[in-house]
């Protein structure tokens, strides 16, 4: 598929994606590729992370993130991280970090919610919490910021 | 009597033609409305019979999986891929904003199901790439048969509505 030129409204979809994903608005599922998630948006439409590897100066290979938008069996357009650098995306989900991170952070927000690894994980923390008794719980301060 | 019937037999024939013409409307109005009812019904039952083959053909998906028949599961996603096209675009109007919805991501999820499919030619299968490919043919079965639940539900109702004379439709 040509490469498509990044508009204004690219940009927008992935700040929205972004956004949804981080607050935990999106259900990615997973698919038949390790490396594909998919989550519904409604009507003929699609979002779909992928994780790809990349080759560096190097010659190292690094993971990537590439986002698209799908809609019925289409590919419309797919964006990565150096597409999005050069725009607002970074700044407009509200953070100082490239693009790349954010991507990255994506990607592992929506494998967690595509594999139900935070609900069940905080079905068996809520387990253990009744087992150890509540003088045990940790406090939110001392949450890992993701 | 007689006299005022010879008198105004023309007033009675207009009033008679009058009533005869409404009940003629309202009866072609009621025919009409059990033509469209019998139309849709016919229609959704097509759409109920497409969505159940496709749901059939995804499902023997894992007797060629067991067996790794890797092409013919390829063909078989072919057809399935081209019976959901035509699904999505022949019974639009039967489809909720959810059927839209879950045909596109049942067509995703299939499309991305034979691209890895087409890696096992040349390469066996590992044992977590096995277990997604199972897993993607029990999702797109259970999108599948939600589309089907829906569908044969509105067949009931469609039925109901003709049957009481389109007081439930």
């Amino acid at each position: 598929m040509p490469e498509l030129p990044v508009s204004s409204e690219m940009v927008e979809f992935a700040v929205n994606v972004a956004r949804a994903t981080i607050n935990d608005k999106l259900e990615w599922e997973v698919t038949a590729d390790e490396d594909v998630v998919f989550a519904s948006l409604g009507g003929p439409y699609t979002a779909k992370l992928e994780r790809v590897s990349r080759r560096d100066d190097n010659e190292d290979y690094y993971p990537d993130y590439e986002l698209a938008l799908i809609k019925g069996r289409d590919e419309l357009f797919r964006l990565d991280g150096e597409m999005l650098s050069g725009t607002s995306f970074a700044e407009s989900v509200g953070s100082d970090q490239y693009s790349h991170p954010i991507l990255r952070n994506m990607w592992t927000r929506a494998i967690l919610k595509a594999k139900k690894v935070t609900e069940d994980l905080i079905e068996v923390n809520r387990l253990l919490l009744t087992k150890l008794g509540p003088a045990t719980a940790i406090e939110d301060d001392d949450e890992v910021p993701f | 009597m007689g006299d005022w019937l010879a008198g105004n037999w023309g007033s009675v024939a207009s009033v008679v033609g009058l009533l005869l013409s409404g009940w003629a409307a309202i009866a072609a109005t009621f025919a009409r409305r059990a033509a469209d009812e019998a139309k849709k019904a016919v229609e959704i039952r097509s759409l109920s019979s497409a969505l159940k083959n496709c749901g059939d053909d995804v499902s023997s998906l894992e007797l060629y999986f067991d067996n790794k028949s890797w092409k013919p599961a390829e063909a078989v996603i072919s057809r399935t891929l081209r019976e959901l096209s035509y699904i999505t675009s022949r019974w639009k109007d039967h489809l909720d904003s959810n059927g839209a919805a879950n045909s596109s991501l049942a067509s995703a999820q299939l499309d991305t199901l034979q691209n890895e499919l087409r890696k096992f030619r040349s390469r066996a299968p590992k044992e977590s790439e096995l277990r997604g490919i199972y897993k993607v043919v029990s999702r797109v079965t259970a999108l599948l048969a939600t589309e089907l639940g829906k569908s044969e539900a509105k067949i009931e109702v469609v039925t109901v509505a003709r049957k009481t004379g389109g007081k439930h439709a």
